[in-house]
C-alpha cells in the first residue's frame, strides 16, 4: 500500500479552483518530483496533506496517509502528525526560522512537542540531527541564532526540524530555489541520503525540470491545479508524450537566436574597470579593536565592448552583485577606476552623472518590489526620462512610452494599469520597457529571470536577445544560473570571493572551466540532458 | 550585548546635556529680564535687582550655565520664587504622587491590552474579535477626563467605596494613599489600554503571517502554543515603543486627570509655575521630566535587545 495516496482532490479557495481532482502517490523510500509554473498548485497540494491550508478552503477528495484519512482528521490528530510522522521543508531560508530563538531550541522543540522527551535527551536528540544534516555542534553551538548562519546553514536546521523524528514523509517545497547552484546540489544530495538512510517518501516540489530529473524516481506535473503528466521521471521526460511536458522541456532548455543581428555589435569599448576594489570596515569587536576589512571586491579588472553581451557569474556572496552597484554609481569604490566611453565615472556627483545614467540602465530580479505601486505603468515607465538633457513636451513623451512598451510586447492598451494587475513576466516586461526609454547603450540585469517561471523565462530571454541584437544595447548579466548565461551572453566573468578567476568565451569556459570555482559551478548547475543521459546509462 | 548598551547609555548621556542647553537657553531667549518678569511689570527696581544677584544674573552666561549645571548634578535646582522652598523639594513631593500613578496606570494598562490583544489576534476576523476592537476603539475615543468624571460618580459618590479627590500623604500610611490612586489610575490606564491592545493585536497579526510561523506549525504546534512561544515574543518591540512613550505621557502629561481628582501631581506644579511665571520651578521640572523621558528610553532600547538577539550582535 502506498504510503500517502491522494485521489481526486479538488481544491477551492473562494470562489478560485486551485486544484481540479489531482491523483497523487507515494511509497516509502520514493522521491516523487511535483512540478509545475507559479499558480499551478504545487504549494496547495503539500498545504492540503498538512492541512495548513488558507482560511477559506476547501477541500474535497481523498488523502489517505499511512491508512489515515487526513481530510476528516481533527486539528488535534493533525497536530499529532505534523512535525513527527510528516515534516515539511520550506522556500524561503531566510524566513522560515523565528529569529529570537536559538537554532537548538527550534529543533528540540518539535522533538519535545512529540516525545515528551526531558530537555536532556532532546537536546542530545537536537545534536545528532544536526550533526546530520551537516551542521556539527562543534562548529555550530546550539545557541546561536538563524541571523548567525548563510542562507544554505539555515535550509540545513529547516531540514534539521522535518527530519529529527524520522518522518515517514517529508515534503520538500521550493526547498533550493532561494539558494546558488553548489548550494543548491548540496541540499539535493543531502535529502537524497535522508531518504535511502530512513526510508521515507519524498515529494520534491519544484518549477525545474533539470532539478528533479538527477533526483526524483518518479514525476507529476500540474498546469491551472491539473495534472496533465505523471509517471516514472526519465520515462516522461525522454519520451515527452504530452504536449505540456515537451512545452516545459523546451521551455527550460531554450536558447534565444542570437545569429541575425550580430553585424551591430562594434568595437568600441564602452565601459572598463581597472583595479576597483570595494572594502567594508571590520565590525566593532572592542573599544578600540575592529575584525579585519572585508574586501567584496577586490582588484577586478575587464572591458565591455558596445553591443557586447556579458555573464557575470559566482555563488551568493561572491561580490557580484557590490561590481554591479559599482558600475552603476551607486556605490563607490575604495580604490580603482571606472570608464564609461571616454569618461571616468567613479568619483562623479549626482548632477554630473545624469547624462552618464541615460545610457546605463538597470532590471532587477524582482520587478514588483522596484516598482511604486501607486504608479500606472505609463508613469513608471516613463520615469528615467527625467535623465534626458531637455525635457520632452507631453506628446514627445506619450510617443516614447508607446514605442518602449511596443517594444517589450505590451498592449498600448495596458499603459493605465497598476503593476498588480500585470502577471510576472509582464511586470519583467514593464521593468525592460523602463530601462530601453532612454536608449541606453549598457543595461546590467541583476538576476533579471530568475523569479520567472520557465515558459516565461524563455520569452524575456528572447526579449533580450531581440533588443540586443536590433538596438545594439550591450548586457551585463549578473546571475548565478549558467543556462541563462549560455543561452545570452558573447563572454562571461566568473567571480569568487571578490575576484574574477576566470574569463572568456562563454561556451567555452562554461564547457571546460579551469578554476576551481567555475568547475564547482559547472558540476553543481542542474541540466536536463546531462542528468536524463546519466539516467539512462544507469538504468541500461 | 555590552557595546550594544553602552552606545545606548552614551547617546542618552549626550542627550540629557543637550536638553540642559535647550533648557537653559529658554530663560535666556524669553524676552525681557527674567527677575522683571518673575516679579511682573509693578515690582521696584530694588526688589528686581536683588532677585537678580539672588538668580546670579549679573555674571557671564557660561559661568551661569556652568553653574546650573553643577547644580543640577549635585541635586540643586535653585530656590522656586514663589514657593520660597528649594525647587528639589517641591519635585520630591509631587514625584512621590506622580510617580506611582504612572507607574500603576501602566501596570493596569499592560496587564489589560496584552491579554485583549492576544485575546483577538487569535481570533482574527470573529465576533469576538470585532467586538473587542469595537469596544477599544471607543476607548480610544473617550477622553479620559470624562471617564474619570463618570468613575467618580460611581465608584466615590454612588458606592462611596474611594474618595473622589485628593491626597491624603503617604504619611497617612499606605493604603489610604493608593486608595486615592486608584481612579485617577484606572482613568489614565484604559484609554492608554485601549491604544496599547490595538497595537498588540496588529503586531500579533503580522508576525502571524511570517513564514518561521509556519514551520512552528509544520512542527506540530497548536495554533495556540505558535501564538505564545512565536509570535508574542517577536511582536514585542512595536508594544514596548508604545509603553514607552506611554510611560512619559503619564508622568507629566496628566494634568487635566490631577486637576479632577485634585492631585498634587507634577503636571499640576508645572502648570502652577507657569501661571505664575517661576521659571525656576519650570526649568527643574522640565529637566526632571527630560531626564526621565531619556531613561525610559534608554530602558526600551535595552529591552529591544533583551527581545531580539540581532540587535545585540549590532552595535
Amino acid at each position: 500500500m502506498a504510503l500517502l495516496e491522494i485521489k481526486n482532490l479538488s481544491l477551492k479557495i473562494g470562489a478560485f479552483q486551485a486544484l481540479k481532482r489531482v491523483d497523487l502517490a507515494i511509497d516509502p523510500g520514493e522521491i516523487r518530483a511535483l512540478v509545475g509554473e507559479s499558480g499551478s498548485g504545487k504549494s496547495m497540494t503539500a498545504l492540503s496533506i498538512m492541512k495548513l491550508l488558507p482560511s477559506g478552503a476547501k477541500a474535497e477528495g481523498q488523502i489517505r496517509f499511512n491508512g489515515k484519512d487526513i481530510l476528516a482528521a481533527s486539528e488535534a490528530d493533525m497536530c499529532q502528525l505534523r512535525g513527527d510522522d510528516i515534516g515539511m521543508v520550506f522556500q524561503e531560508p531566510m524566513t522560515a526560522l523565528n529569529p529570537v530563538k536559538t537554532i537548538g531550541e527550534q529543533v528540540a522543540e518539535g522533538i519535545r512537542q512529540h516525545t515528551r522527551a526531558s530537555r536532556a535527551v532532546a537536546e542530545e536528540q537536537t545534536c545528532a540531527i544536526l550533526d546530520r544534516v551537516g551542521l556539527p555542534t562543534s562548529k555550530f553551538p546550539l545557541r546561536r541564532y538563524p541571523h548567525e548562519l548563510s542562507g544554505g546553514q539555515r535550509q540545513r536546521v529547516v531540514i534539521a526540524i522535518a527530519c529529527a523524528l524520522k518522518p515517514k514523509l517529508l515534503i520538500a517545497d521550493e526547498p533550493t530555489t532561494a539558494l546558488d547552484v553548489v548550494l543548491q546540489a548540496q541540499i539535493l544530495e543531502l535529502l537524497q541520503s535522508l531518504v535511502d538512510e530512513q526510508k521515507m517518501g519524498l515529494l520534491l516540489i519544484s518549477h525545474d525540470l533539470a532539478v528533479v530529473a538527477d533526483t526524483a524516481h518518479s514525476i507529476t506535473i500540474l498546469r491551472h491545479g491539473e495534472v496533465m503528466d505523471n509517471g516514472e521521471t526519465t520515462q516522461i521526460l525522454t519520451e515527452q508524450t504530452h504536449p505540456y511536458t515537451r512545452q516545459l522541456a523546451q521551455a527550460s532548455m531554450h536558447v534565444p537566436d542570437r545569429t541575425s543581428h550580430q553585424h551591430v555589435r562594434s568595437q568600441g569599448s564602452l565601459l572598463s574597470a581597472r583595479n576597483l576594489e570595494r572594502s567594508y570596515r571590520g565590525s566593532r569587536s572592542g573599544l578600540f579593536a575592529r575584525s579585519e576589512d572585508t574586501k567584496a571586491v577586490d582588484d577586478v579588472s575587464f572591458d565591455l565592448q558596445q553591443g557586447q553581451s556579458m555573464a557575470l557569474v559566482g555563488r551568493s556572496g561572491c561580490g557580484k552583485s557590490t561590481l554591479a552597484r559599482m558600475i552603476l554609481a551607486l556605490d563607490r569604490p575604495t580604490a580603482g577606476e571606472i570608464k564609461f566611453g571616454n569618461q571616468r565615472i567613479d568619483h562623479l556627483k549626482e548632477d554630473a552623472l545624469r547624462p552618464v545614467r541615460q545610457n546605463m540602465q538597470v532590471v532587477f530580479q524582482d520587478p514588483y518590489g522596484s516598482f511604486n505601486p501607486r504608479h500606472k505603468a505609463d508613469r513608471l515607465v516613463a520615469e528615467p526620462l527625467y535623465l534626458l538633457d531637455r525635457p520632452l513636451s507631453s506628446s514627445e513623451k506619450r510617443d516614447r512610452i508607446d514605442a518602449a512598451l511596443e517594444r517589450v510586447g505590451i498592449p498600448r492598451k495596458d499603459r493605465d494599469k497598476y503593476p498588480h494587475e500585470f502577471s510576472g513576466g509582464q511586470r519583467q516586461r514593464l521593468a525592460i520597457a523602463r530601462a530601453i526609454i532612454t536608449e541606453p547603450k549598457l543595461i546590467v540585469a541583476d538576476e533579471p529571470v530568475s523569479a520567472l517561471d520557465v515558459s516565461i523565462r524563455a520569452q524575456i530571454l528572447d526579449l533580450f536577445a531581440d533588443l540586443n541584437g536590433r538596438l545594439g544595447i550591450a548586457y551585463l548579466f549578473i546571475t548565478h544560473d549558467l543556462a541563462v548565461a549560455r543561452a545570452i551572453t558573447d563572454t562571461v566573468m566568473i567571480m569568487s570571493n571578490g575576484k574574477i578567476v576566470e574569463r572568456g568565451n562563454t561556451g567555452e569556459v562554461l564547457r571546460n572551466p579551469q578554476s576551481d570555482a567555475g568547475r564547482a559551478l559547472v558540476q553543481a548547475s542542474p541540466d536536463l540532458h546531462k542528468a536524463l543521459a546519466r539516467r539512462i546509462g544507469e538504468q541500461g | 550585548m555590552l557595546s550594544y548598551a553602552s552606545k545606548r547609555v552614551l547617546i542618552g548621556f549626550l542627550t540629557l546635556l543637550a536638553a540642559s542647553v535647550v533648557v537653559f537657553a529658554v530663560l535666556e531667549v524669553v524676552p525681557g529680564d527674567p527677575a522683571r518678569l518673575m516679579l511682573g511689570m509693578n515690582a521696584t527696581e530694588d526688589a528686581v535687582r536683588t532677585l537678580q544677584e539672588q538668580m546670579g544674573l549679573n555674571q557671564p552666561l557660561i559661568t551661569r550655565y556652568l553653574s546650573w549645571l553643577g547644580g543640577l548634578l549635585s541635586g540643586d535646582l535653585g530656590r522656586s520664587y514663589t514657593y520660597s522652598v528649594p525647587v528639589i523639594d517641591l519635585i520630591t513631593e509631587r514625584v512621590a504622587v506622580s510617580l506611582p500613578l504612572a507607574l500603576i496606570s501602566l501596570a493596569l494598562s499592560t496587564l489589560i491590552a496584552i491579554p485583549v490583544g492576544l485575546f483577538s489576534a487569535a481570533r482574527r476576523g470573529s465576533l469576538s474579535d470585532t467586538a473587542t476592537m469595537g469596544v477599544a476603539q471607543v476607548g480610544v475615543a473617550i477622553p479620559n477626563f470624562w471617564f474619570a468624571l463618570l468613575l467618580v460618580y460611581v465608584f466615590a459618590v454612588t458606592l462611596r467605596l474611594v474618595p473622589a479627590g485628593g491626597f491624603p500623604g503617604w504619611h497617612a500610611g499606605l493604603w489610604p494613599g493608593l486608595k486615592s490612586l486608584i481612579l485617577p489610575s484606572i482613568a489614565l490606564a484604559l484609554p492608554q489600554a485601549a491604544i496599547l491592545a490595538r497595537i498588540t493585536r496588529s503586531a500579533l497579526l503580522d508576525v502571524l503571517g511570517e513564514d518561521y510561523i509556519r514551520t512552528a506549525r509544520a512542527k506540530g504546534l497548536s495554533r495556540r502554543k505558535v501564538l505564545y512561544r512565536h509570535a508574542l515574543r517577536n511582536a514585542l518591540i512595536p508594544v514596548l515603543t508604545i509603553l514607552g512613550l506611554q510611560f512619559a505621557f503619564l508622568l507629566a502629561g496628566t494634568i487635566i486627570i490631577e486637576n479632577v481628582f485634585y492631585l498634587p501631581g507634577l503636571g499640576r506644579l508645572v502648570f502652577q509655575a507657569i501661571t505664575q511665571r517661576d521659571l525656576i520651578v519650570v526649568e527643574g521640572v522640565v529637566m526632571v521630566l527630560v531626564a526621565t523621558v531619556i531613561l525610559v528610553n534608554l530602558l526600551v532600547d535595552l529591552s529591544y535587545a533583551v527581545v531580539d538577539p540581532r540587535l545585540r550582535s549590532r552595535a
